[in-house]
């Protein structure tokens, strides 16, 4: 990817030698978000929230170990797999079909089937898949992600078709009311998971997959198999996504063939994309935030929210290459610039503005949702505040203030660009000024921020590729928007 | 067995046929992309389902009028494949090959989202051209004309038109040239930029025309780009990616597999191509007629 010098996060002295598992950090890290977490459904029940949230922290955990695991392959290993979901398919069908077909199936075991059978699964396709780098691999595992598929949709006798597998008896504690019981259960179960990840990237096994991402004829001289590593990573990244897809498999006690359907692929990828593919938290955050607009969107515009998921991709490949957690913890490159680098640092530049425009619309259309869905899952119905007045002021007050925002955010967007031709400078205003009206036209919380992000992504980047040939042709140019820019900062 | 030679065999080979010219038509077009620009265009499905819309909307318009349409709706799918190169793609060409992977990719989700916001999600279909609703009778079996006088005509002279293009005009050795050495061609005066351009545009109306010829075959629905994208991807893979001779090689073993494997098992027809890739993985990682290089893009 663009920005491989941010490889792995490694606190300092994590796994230092001889120090054992206990003196490391990140472990007690895991035990203080499990006893923080622990007790969230208590609380939400206890502040009467709505049921919704714990169902969505419960969905969203699994997601974040699916994200990791398949960042595991995508982030340490270089390896993009397209049919991840391939594997949440394999969980799920698994652990539904012994439980559905065998009555005397005991309910963990068949859990733990899940992950072992997941294991092999990857085994036999990642025999296949290893053999090819890069954009072979690409294709081999969307291909055999889509053979997952049609053999789970087409396979009417074991698997149910497309009608799914329904009814899958589960154990009565799952079946609570509240379902904070599967909460907790999933709770340990991921975090757990997760630290074995955690401890897997960092052990010598972890390393030298970086190794191979990076150099993989280099790994090759210094007597690494790389194709063995390749395959263990695959198997290990096959275990935990079949995890993760028995837990959403036993969560809605059904199993469906959509389960390993290709847009399950594109969200995990997404997730690691959005969070940042080379930390390894990042893709909980880019889980936590996707399934919060996945939320949002399908809820109310489900037919768009392909539309979305390409235009985020589209943005966070030209502006955030690193992802979220990634752009946090981006670091200064070293002077001594040669032309690559200089390029880099523009777009750096470009990242971050078109970045702080994001965290504050999400802000914005968040605030203004609020303010506006009273009766949606942001609130509960009997949640009596009085910042709910607000909604009778109707609609202009209301786009008075989107307007006062989006003058605020123009003018300082605009302040950073002065170095730019006025074409280009007209061009960003007009973009941005027509998203933000047809966002009030629209009247919708998140598919207005879409085409904030659509506008943003072209504007930018017309903008973007002039001033790249700009550096090129003379440096003039981009010294004076250095100047500008040291003078804006 | 007689019985199977005489009467199954040629109509499963013929049936074969028209799957592999159907495949071909799109799949020509990727290798083509891939083999110039380096960049395996996930979106090349897109312009498949847009030039079967495009007909769609075409005929509507006039009432019927089929045959401009196999000509106009490629030529508005190159309109839009040619924007997509200048504002996409040009930027990233010296990119990873997995970001520009990653890039199509989210093209794809935006097309597919833009289809069914115009067209809507139900299945949409085209008539048959008229004169060409009813079948033929050859070698004894009934085949439809469509089939027989268009779809396979167009596919023999897709392969036809490409060797001749690529082989015996000087654009196209300069293609193929820039296939072997791209920095050398444009060291040569080349205006590599243009050259991009114009193998793009060529490898969109190839796909346009694919989803053309195709569309009074089936239904159009969005998905249709995902459904062929990963079977297009099978074939290039089999034949070796970026070898035109290959993908041809391909799509015809892809089209004879679909059609003698639905005769054995219905239901998982679709499997054994799966199967023969992975065994062609295995002994011939390149692909059966591509270049001997690993890694590679």
């Amino acid at each position: 990817m663009a920005t491989s010098q941010d490889t792995v996060t490694h606190p300092a002295g994590a796994l230092g030698k001889g120090q054992g598992a206990l003196r490391d950090p990140v472990l007690w890290g895991f035990v203080a978000a499990f006893v923080l977490l622990f007790w969230t459904p208590e609380l939400i029940i206890y502040m009467e929230w709505a049921d919704f949230w714990i169902i969505f922290l419960t969905e969203a955990f699994i997601w974040s170990l699916f994200a990791v695991a398949f960042n595991l392959l995508m982030g340490y290993g270089g390896l993009i797999s397209f049919g991840q979901a391939a594997y949440l398919g394999i969980g799920g069908y698994t652990t539904g079909l012994l439980l559905k077909y065998l009555v005397w199936m005991n309910f963990y075991v068949a859990l733990v089937a899940a992950p072992i059978f997941g294991a092999f699964a990857a085994l036999i396709i990642g025999y296949f898949c290893i053999r090819r780098t890069h954009i072979y691999f690409a294709i081999l595992t969307l291909a055999f992600g889509h053979i997952v598929y049609l053999i789970a949709f087409k396979w009417y006798d074991f698997t149910g078709g497309d009608n799914g597998l329904i009814g899958v008896p589960v154990p009565e504690w799952i079946k609570d009311p509240t379902f904070a019981n599967y909460y907790k259960f999933v709770l340990v179960i991921c975090l757990v998971s997760i630290y074995l990840l955690w401890r897997i990237v960092n052990s010598p096994f972890g390393k030298t997959l970086t190794a191979i991402r990076e150099n993989e004829v280099r790994a090759d001289f210094v007597g690494v198999n790389v194709q063995r590593h390749k395959l263990y990573a695959f198997m290990i990244a096959g275990a935990f996504s079949a995890l993760a897809g028995a837990l959403i498999m036993v969560n809605e006690r059904s199993v469906y063939p959509d389960l390993a359907h290709w847009t399950q692929s594109t969200q995990v990828l997404l997730m690691s994309l959005l969070g940042g593919v080379y930390t390894f938290f990042g893709p909980i955050v880019g889980a936590f935030l996707l399934l919060t607009m996945d939320a949002d969107i399908t809820q109310n515009y489900p037919e768009i929210w392909q539309l979305f998921l390409g235009g985020t991709l589209v943005l966070i490949l030209f502006a955030l290459p690193g992802g979220i957690v990634g752009f946090i913890q981006e670091r200064d490159v070293n002077s001594a610039d040669d032309m690559a680098t200089q390029m880099a640092k523009q777009m750096a530049v470009f990242s971050r503005k078109s970045w702080y425009f994001f965290c504050g619309a999400v802000a914005f259309t968040a605030f203004f949702s609020v303010l506006q869905a009273p009766d949606s899952w942001w609130i509960s119905e009997d949640w009596d505040f009085e910042l709910l007045s607000l909604i009778t002021w109707g609609i202009v007050p209301r786009t008075v203030l989107q307007l006062i925002v989006g003058a605020a955010v123009l003018w300082w967007l605009l302040r950073g660009i002065r170095a730019y031709q006025p074409l280009h400078r007209w061009l960003l205003l007009a973009a941005t000024i027509l998203s933000i009206v047809l966002h009030i036209y629209l009247e919708t919380p998140l598919s207005g921020l879409l085409l904030v992000f659509l506008w943003l992504v072209f504007s930018f980047y017309i903008l973007l590729q002039s001033d790249v040939r700009r550096a090129f042709s003379d440096g003039v140019a981009v010294e004076a928007k250095d100047a500008a820019q040291e003078a804006a900062e | 067995m007689v019985d199977f030679i005489v009467n199954v065999l040629p109509v499963q080979f013929i049936n074969g046929l028209f799957i592999a010219a159907g495949i071909y038509l799109v799949a020509s077009g990727l290798s083509l992309v891939f083999g110039v620009l380096g960049i395996l265009n996930f979106a090349h499905g897109s312009f498949y389902m847009y030039g079967a819309f495009f007909v769609f909307t075409y005929v509507g318009f006039t009432a019927g009028d089929f045959w401009p349409a196999l000509f106009v709706a490629p030529l508005i799918v190159v309109v839009l494949g040619v924007v997509m190169e200048v504002i996409f793609l040009r930027p990233i060409y010296k990119a990873d090959p997995l970001y520009q992977l990653l890039l199509t990719y989210a093209l794809v989700l935006i097309f597919g989202d833009l289809v069914k916001i115009i067209y809507g999600a139900e299945n949409l279909s085209v008539a048959r051209p008229e004169g060409f609703e009813s079948t033929i009778t050859f070698l004894g079996s009934q085949f439809p004309s469509y089939q027989i006088f268009v779809l396979l005509p167009a596919g023999f002279l897709t392969v036809l038109g490409l060797y001749l293009f690529l082989n015996r005009t000087n654009i196209g050795r300069t293609v193929r040239a820039a296939t072997q050495d791209r920095e050398m061609i444009g060291a040569l005066g080349v205006n590599v930029r243009l050259l991009y351009t114009g193998v793009f545009a060529v490898g969109a109306f190839l796909g346009g025309l694919g989803g053309a010829v195709l569309a009074p075959m089936g239904a159009l629905y969005p998905g249709m780009d995902f459904d062929v994208i990963i079977e297009v991807f099978l074939v290039v893979v089999l034949g070796g990616l970026g070898s035109m001779a290959g993908t041809a090689l391909g799509a015809l073993i892809y089209g004879e597999l679909k059609s003698f494997g639905i005769l054995w098992v219905p239901e998982l027809e679709s499997v054994f191509i799966y199967v023969l890739m992975a065994v062609v993985l295995v002994a011939r990682p390149q692909g059966l007629m591509g270049k001997q290089v690993e890694g590679g893009h």
